[in-house]
Order: C-alpha cells, then sequence, then structure tokens
C-alpha cells in the first residue's frame, strides 16, 4: 500500500515538476520574468492544480489545500507565474463557480430533511448567529485600537464597523463544505445538517452584510443618513433576488423537462444559464448567491429534476473547482497575513472557540448527540469566496477604513482556509464512528 | 465580456448539435453550412450582431478550439503497432492509397495551378515568405481526399506542422516547440495513467470522461497559450502533443474514445468562429463557387460512374467532413498567430466547397434512401 502511495505521490510529484519547468523554460527564453497570459494560467492551473490536489489527497489532506497551495505558490504573492491582471481576467470563471456551488447548495437542502432535522438545524443556527457576531463585535472593539484603524473614528463608527465585522465573521463557506463532503462520499445524517447550518447562516448573512454594510457607511460619512427607503430597497432588493431565483429554478426545472438525460445539453445549459444569470444579476444588483440558492432549492423540491442537475453540476464541478480554490488562493495577500498576523491569529482564535461554543450550545439546546456538540465546530471554521466576496465590497464601499478591513478579513480567511478543511476532513473520515 | 457571452451561446448551440450531427440522416448534415452562413450573419460584414471587438476577444478562444482540434487528429494518429503487427492491413491498403494518390494528385494539381492563377492575378507580396504551398497541398488532400476524411485530415495536417516546421521555424524555437509539447504529452499522460495497463482504474467511466476533458482542456490551452506567446505555430505543437500522446499509450483507443467525446462541440464552434472572420469579396466568391462546383460535380460523376449502386458510396461523402474541412482550413489561417491573405482565400473557397458539399450529400442520400437497390 506504501509502494503503491509513494509511486502515484512520484508520479503527481513528476506532473507538477513538469508543468513548472515547461513554463519556467519558456518564460526564460522571452528573456524575462513575464506573466503568464489568461490562457496560458488557464491550462497551467488545471494541469498543476489537479495533480496537487491528487498528491495533499495522499497525505490525507483535502484536495482543495492542494488547490489553493498551487494558487498561492503561483499566485502573484509567491513565484508571480501570474498577477493580479491575469487573476482578473479570470474572475468569470469565479462568478460561474460560484454561481454553480450557490445552485448545487440550494439542490443539497431538502425540505424532508429540513423538516425532520428542523429542531437542530434551527438551534445551531440561532446558536451561531447570536453568539458569533456578538462576541466577534466585543473582540473587534477591544482590539481596534491596535488595527491600524483612523484614528479620528468615533466610538460609534467603531461600534457600525464591529458589527459589520461580527457579521463576516459568521460567514461560512459552502464551497468548501461541498467539496469535503463530495470528496469523503460522507452523506449521513451529520453531512447533510452542517451543509443546512452552513447554507441557512450564509443566506442570513447575506441579508445581514447589507443592513451592517449599510450602517457602517452611515457611521463613516456624516452626510449620509439611514432612512425607511433604504430598508425598503434593502427588502425589495431580497424579494425581487427571491423571485428572481424561484423564476431561474423553474427555467431549469422546464429545460431538463423537455431535453432529458442528455447530459452534455445539461452541462452547457448549466455554464451558459449560470453565466447569463450572474451577469444579469451584477447588471440589476440582485443577490446572485441568493438567486442561485433559491433556484437549486427550487429545482430539487418542487419539481422531479433534482437529480438532472446535480449530475450536471457534479460533472462540472471538477474543474471549476481547481479553478475557484487556485484562484482564490491567488488572491490571498500573504503580505497583509504577514504584516497583520499577531491579529489575524488573535481573531481567527477567537472566533474558532466561539465557534465551538455557539455549537455546543445549539446542539446542546436541540438534544443532539453528544458528538454533535463537540466535533460540529469542525464543520463551521472554513471561509472562502463568499467571505472575501464582502471583503471586496467592504473596501469598495468604506474607503480607506473599509480597504484595512478589508485586508484584516482576508488574513483571518487564510489561517481559517488553512485550518477549517483539513479539520473538517479530519473530523469526516476520523470520528465517522461517533457521528453516524 | 461581448464575446465571452457570445462564445457561451454558440457552445450552448454547438452542444445540441452532436447527437443531431452523428445520427448520418442527410438533413442533419446541412447543419455545416448554417452554422458557417450563422457565423458570417452575425459577423461585423453580415448583419453586425458581433462587432470587430468582440470578433477579436473570441481569439484566444478561436486559438484554445484549434489547437483541440490539432490534438484530437494527432490522437487519432494510427499507432506505431498498428504498422508492425498489421503489416497485410496496410499492404491490402496500399493499393486503395494509390488510387487516392491519383485523386490528389490530380486535385492539388489543379489547384495549384488555379491559386498561382490566382495569385498572378492579384499579387501578394506575402507570398513567399507564408506557408501558401502548405496550405494548398494541405487544401487539395481535403478536398480530393473526402473518401477518407480523418486520414487525409491527419496527412494533411501532419504535412502542414513539416512544411511550417521546415519553413518558418528557427532550430530555437523548434527546441521549444519539443519542450512544450513533450511537457504537455507527459503531464497529460501521467495525470491519466496511459502508460499504464488499467488507466484511472478505480474511476467510474463518467469520472474518467471528466477528468480527461479537465486535462485535456488544461493541455490544448497551455499549448495555445505558450505558443502563442512563443511565436510558435499552435497548430503544430496541440498536434505533437496529440501525437506523442498516441504514441507513448498503452491504452489508444480507450483515449481516443474519451477524446473524441468532446471533440465535436469544439469543432463546431469553430465552424460559426469561421463563419464570422471570413472576408469574401465578391471576385473570390465567384472564383470560390465556380472551383467548389467542379470539384463537387467531379464527385459527383465519381460517385456515378461505376459505384452508384453499390450501398457504400454514399460514403463518399462522408459525414462531418465539412466540419472537419473547415475545422482545418482555420487552424491552417491561424496557424502560428499568423493570417495571410491567401489564407483567407483558401478559407472562403473551403468554406463555400464545404457547404456545396454537404448539399450534395443532402441530395445524394435522399436519393440513395428511396432507392430501391438499396437496402
Amino acid at each position: 500500500m506504501w509502494r503503491n502511495k509513494l509511486l502515484a505521490a512520484a508520479r503527481y510529484g513528476c506532473v507538477i515538476a513538469v508543468v513548472f519547468l515547461v513554463v519556467h523554460v519558456c518564460q526564460r527564453a522571452l528573456c524575462g520574468p513575464n506573466m503568464l497570459s489568461p490562457l496560458e494560467a488557464l491550462g497551467f492551473v488545471l494541469l498543476a492544480g489537479m495533480a496537487m490536489g491528487e498528491l495533499v489527497q495522499l497525505i490525507g489532506f483535502p484536495k482543495l489545500t492542494g488547490y489553493m497551495a498551487l494558487g498561492v505558490l503561483s499566485g502573484p504573492f509567491g513565484f508571480a507565474f501570474f498577477g493580479i491582471e491575469e487573476m482578473d481576467s479570470l474572475s468569470w470563471m469565479n462568478e460561474l463557480a460560484m454561481g454553480l456551488i450557490a445552485l448545487t447548495a440550494g439542490s443539497e437542502l431538502h425540505m424532508k430533511q429540513l423538516t425532520q432535522g428542523g429542531k437542530s438545524l434551527l438551534w445551531a443556527v440561532c446558536g451561531h448567529a447570536i453568539c458569533i457576531p456578538l462576541v466577534m463585535a466585543g473582540v473587534f472593539v477591544a482590539l481596534s485600537p491596535y488595527l491600524g484603524l483612523p484614528t479620528q473614528l468615533s466610538f460609534g463608527a467603531v461600534l457600525a464597523l464591529s458589527v459589520l465585522w461580527g457579521v463576516l465573521a459568521l460567514s461560512k463557506a459552502p464551497a468548501d463544505t461541498l467539496a469535503i463532503l463530495k470528496e469523503t462520499g460522507a452523506r449521513h445524517r451529520f453531512a447533510q445538517h452542517v451543509l443546512g447550518v452552513v447554507i441557512l447562516t450564509d443566506v442570513m448573512v447575506l441579508i445581514l452584510f447589507d443592513l451592517t454594510a449599510l450602517f457602517a457607511k452611515a457611521s463613516l460619512q456624516p452626510h449620509m443618513h439611514v432612512s425607511l427607503h433604504h430598508l425598503v430597497h434593502l427588502l425589495a432588493n431580497l424579494g425581487a433576488s427571491c423571485a428572481a431565483g424561484i423564476s431561474f429554478g423553474l427555467v431549469i426545472a422546464a429545460w431538463f423537462w423537455l431535453t432529458g438525460d442528455d447530459l452534455r445539453v445539461g452541462i452547457t445549459f448549466c455554464i451558459v444559464s449560470a453565466f447569463v444569470v450572474g451577469a444579469g444579476c451584477n447588471y440589476l444588483q440582485y443577490d446572485t448567491l441568493l438567486v442561485f440558492m433559491t433556484a437549486g432549492f427550487v429545482v430539487h423540491n418542487l419539481s422531479g429534476q433534482g437529480l438532472r442537475l446535480e449530475h450536471a453540476v457534479q460533472n462540472l464541478s471538477f474543474g471549476v473547482m481547481i479553478l475557484f480554490f487556485a484562484t482564490a488562493g491567488a488572491s490571498l495577500n500573504l503580505k497583509a497575513l504577514v504584516t497583520l498576523w499577531p491579529f489575524a491569529l488573535a481573531l481567527a482564535g477567537a472566533r474558532m472557540l466561539v465557534t465551538f461554543a455557539a455549537s455546543y450550545w445549539g446542539h446542546a439546546m436541540a438534544h443532539d448527540p453528544p458528538a454533535w456538540r463537540t466535533r460540529s465546530h469542525a464543520a463551521f471554521i472554513s471561509q472562502a469566496g463568499v467571505t472575501l466576496g464582502m471583503a471586496n465590497l467592504v473596501a469598495q464601499q468604506l474607503g480607506a477604513t473599509g480597504q484595512q478591513i478589508a485586508l484584516l478579513t482576508v488574513a483571518v480567511v487564510g489561517v481559517n482556509e488553512l485550518i477549517g478543511p483539513v479539520a473538517f476532513k479530519w473530523v469526516l473520515v476520523r470520528q465517522r464512528q461517533y457521528l453516524t | 465580456m461581448n464575446a465571452l457571452l457570445w462564445l457561451l451561446a454558440l457552445a450552448g448551440v454547438a452542444s445540441f448539435l452532436p447527437s443531431l450531427y452523428q445520427t448520418g440522416k442527410g438533413q442533419n448534415v446541412l447543419l455545416t453550412p448554417l452554422l458557417l452562413c450563422l457565423g458570417y450573419a452575425l459577423s461585423p460584414l453580415g448583419l453586425g450582431f458581433v462587432d470587430a471587438a468582440a470578433v477579436r476577444g473570441m481569439q484566444p478562444a478561436v486559438q484554445l478550439l484549434v489547437t483541440w482540434v490539432a490534438l484530437y487528429a494527432g490522437i487519432h494518429m494510427p499507432h506505431p503497432r498498428l504498422w508492425l503487427y498489421h503489416r497485410a492491413f496496410w499492404l491490402q491498403r496500399l493499393g486503395k492509397s494509390c488510387l487516392m494518390a491519383a485523386w490528389v494528385c490530380l486535385g492539388v494539381s489543379a489547384l495549384l495551378v488555379v491559386t498561382q492563377l490566382l495569385l498572378v492575378r492579384y499579387p501578394v507580396t506575402v507570398l513567399l515568405q507564408d506557408n501558401t504551398t502548405t496550405m494548398t497541398l494541405a487544401w487539395g488532400l481535403l478536398l480530393t481526399g473526402s473518401q477518407m476524411q480523418l486520414r487525409v485530415w491527419q496527412q494533411g495536417l501532419l504535412a502542414s506542422a513539416a512544411l511550417i516546421l521546415v519553413s518558418d521555424l528557427t532550430l530555437y524555437q523548434l527546441q521549444l516547440l519539443c519542450i512544450v509539447s513533450l511537457g504537455c504529452a507527459l503531464a497529460a499522460t501521467l495525470l491519466q495513467r496511459f502508460h499504464a495497463r488499467q488507466p484511472l482504474c478505480n474511476k467510474d467511466t463518467q469520472q474518467r470522461l471528466v477528468i480527461s476533458f479537465v486535462v485535456f482542456t488544461g493541455v490544448a490551452s497551455l499549448c495555445a497559450g505558450l505558443s502563442h506567446q512563443l511565436d510558435l505555430p499552435h497548430v503544430c505543437t496541440g498536434f505533437a502533443v496529440g501525437f506523442w500522446l498516441n504514441l507513448t499509450s498503452k491504452q489508444p483507443f480507450e483515449q481516443r474514445r474519451w477524446v473524441s467525446q468532446t471533440a465535436m462541440p469544439a469543432q463546431l464552434v469553430v465552424v460559426v468562429l469561421v463563419g464570422m472572420t471570413l472576408q469574401i469579396p465578391w471576385t473570390w466568391l465567384l472564383w470560390g463557387l465556380g472551383l467548389a462546383m467542379v470539384l463537387a460535380l467531379m464527385h459527383f460523376a465519381k460517385a456515378a460512374s461505376g459505384s452508384m449502386l453499390h450501398k457504400t458510396s454514399r460514403r463518399i461523402f462522408s459525414y462531418g467532413y465539412a466540419a472537419r474541412s473547415t475545422a482545418f482550413a482555420a487552424a491552417l489561417l491561424f496557424a502560428g498567430g499568423r493570417a495571410h491573405a491567401p489564407a483567407q482565400l483558401l478559407l472562403a473557397i473551403t468554406a463555400i466547397a464545404a457547404s456545396v458539399a454537404d448539399l450534395m450529400v443532402w441530395l445524394l442520400t435522399k436519393y440513395w434512401s428511396q432507392n430501391k437497390y438499396v437496402a
């Protein structure tokens, strides 16, 4: 067995070495440290990322850690094979990946399981939604003098920012959770439960984020006041997103009903529709994730086409996941992690502790099995695309203060992403007997 | 963004077509000219739905798809073991090949004369610097050798690759091409374990297909990107990778099966993109139309003269020929990232000839399907 593992490791190591070597030789031939073009970056990430994922899986890590490691190594803060611009040119792939992940996540929410395990789900989500924002906001206020925020900020502004930070800390990583559940093949009740908690919490985060970002913006800009009009606009936007999601779901269901089991047609439809709907959501300023999650939920629970959708998206997700996590890894600002590491560690550590406490409390209130209370927190440590996307929005909307918070978020996400997937896979694989 | 949306829409259309295309029904063969016309209608010279910037934005996709098509051709080259172990098979084919060669020589001679005449009439200074002769040769091979279209297509690509290598590349570029193609082929082989007796043995068929799709996409995009940056002809690079993969594989048939399932949509998208890049002056259009009609009549005469009643004669015009020939012409057009005026001319004529040939197939199939001599 060990011999086979060593041979496989050597094979995948060879693939990575060969691809790196070819790219390096070609860059040398061009007489300078040229960046890879988007086409080259795509090929490089797909080949080397696939090998890296298999390689780290051999030593017990989740594949997505390998994809992210490749992104970090080859990205602008590593060997700089591709830069920020090249990553931007692949950003459409990220949007596509987020859409597909949200679609899958929505389709994993089964009405039957929601009603059967509703009590556990409700208490777990309540535990997280109450404990994490409150405690993390307190930690943020306590650390705020050392986080590099502008000194002239009023206490009200710091308070508003801390609540925003609490909401950011509440967000989870549906992509990571789905990837690890798929990799381990876990489909038991615990797996469905943690996925449900992650998705519902993220839906809540999407709503809360808009609200808290609005208040944070108002606290930083004296001339801006939050009025009822803003809140109505937010609510209308959410309603429109849900309506768009339901319509999109019905379109998907109709399509699969018409075209049947032709996998190739299904896959292409998923790509095209995800991209077009994503672009439409950006244009209309709808909540893209909410639209896709609602669509997935509708297809699976209100039509008989859920399995066809699942099959199509599963076939598509292999390549998309590699690209998504590799670009996520490449976009991790290692310089920020280097400069902010003590605070990043402190904030990430505090988040892990409060996540453990919230999970324990929520599951205890629901009278869940003891193993769930002590082990489920591992599923909620990871943070990835959703959080990074919100950090980008914070940087855009809140000026210099927002950029500092975004840097801090990226640093904390880096720590969480290093620990979260590994811990979750360890719990699913090694602690399986206690969970099922 | 605009280019990407168009590309996705085209991919959506193309995903429907393979299942129709492979049914072998005559009316479906007409999809190729339809796709070409669609491309031309969408283009800036047509109705202008797609602007010139969008067409330019699609160039990386064209490079990727063309490289994919070349990779497909390379993988489908006959495996060397067949040459060694099945000599009788090849000897049997020799006679037919001689007959084919006669047709090829006739076609190539005619085409060379016509091309030279055209180039005398419309002098192009770039003639001595590009691979016009190669293109003419390969085009002739394509149009006169439709009976065994895939093999002829491969021969055309091989000839083209060889001539481009000899005429266009320096020794340094040749070394780089070898490094890129060998590296990509090695990576793909190791990832898919094509050197093993049971590739991806712990995966089910669907997983193998998905992995193959990702690996071939990765290889094609890396090849296309590196070739573009190093100014290498990406057709040659893709073809060389496919050839190396075929050479080192212990399961060539399984490998071909996997790549075949993903290649047809790429070819069909290329056909539409070719339609978008067509620039056909009226004089060229007339020349092309006339020549295409002559060639089509030659095919018809060949079919009608001796073997009309034989059931297999309908295969003279193999289905999918037009798509492949046009994709190949596109490959030549974009070879090395250089688009020359003669290449435009050849592409235009090929597109028209392909359309006429497809129409002929449709007519012949319709006729034969009602013929009492054919079961």
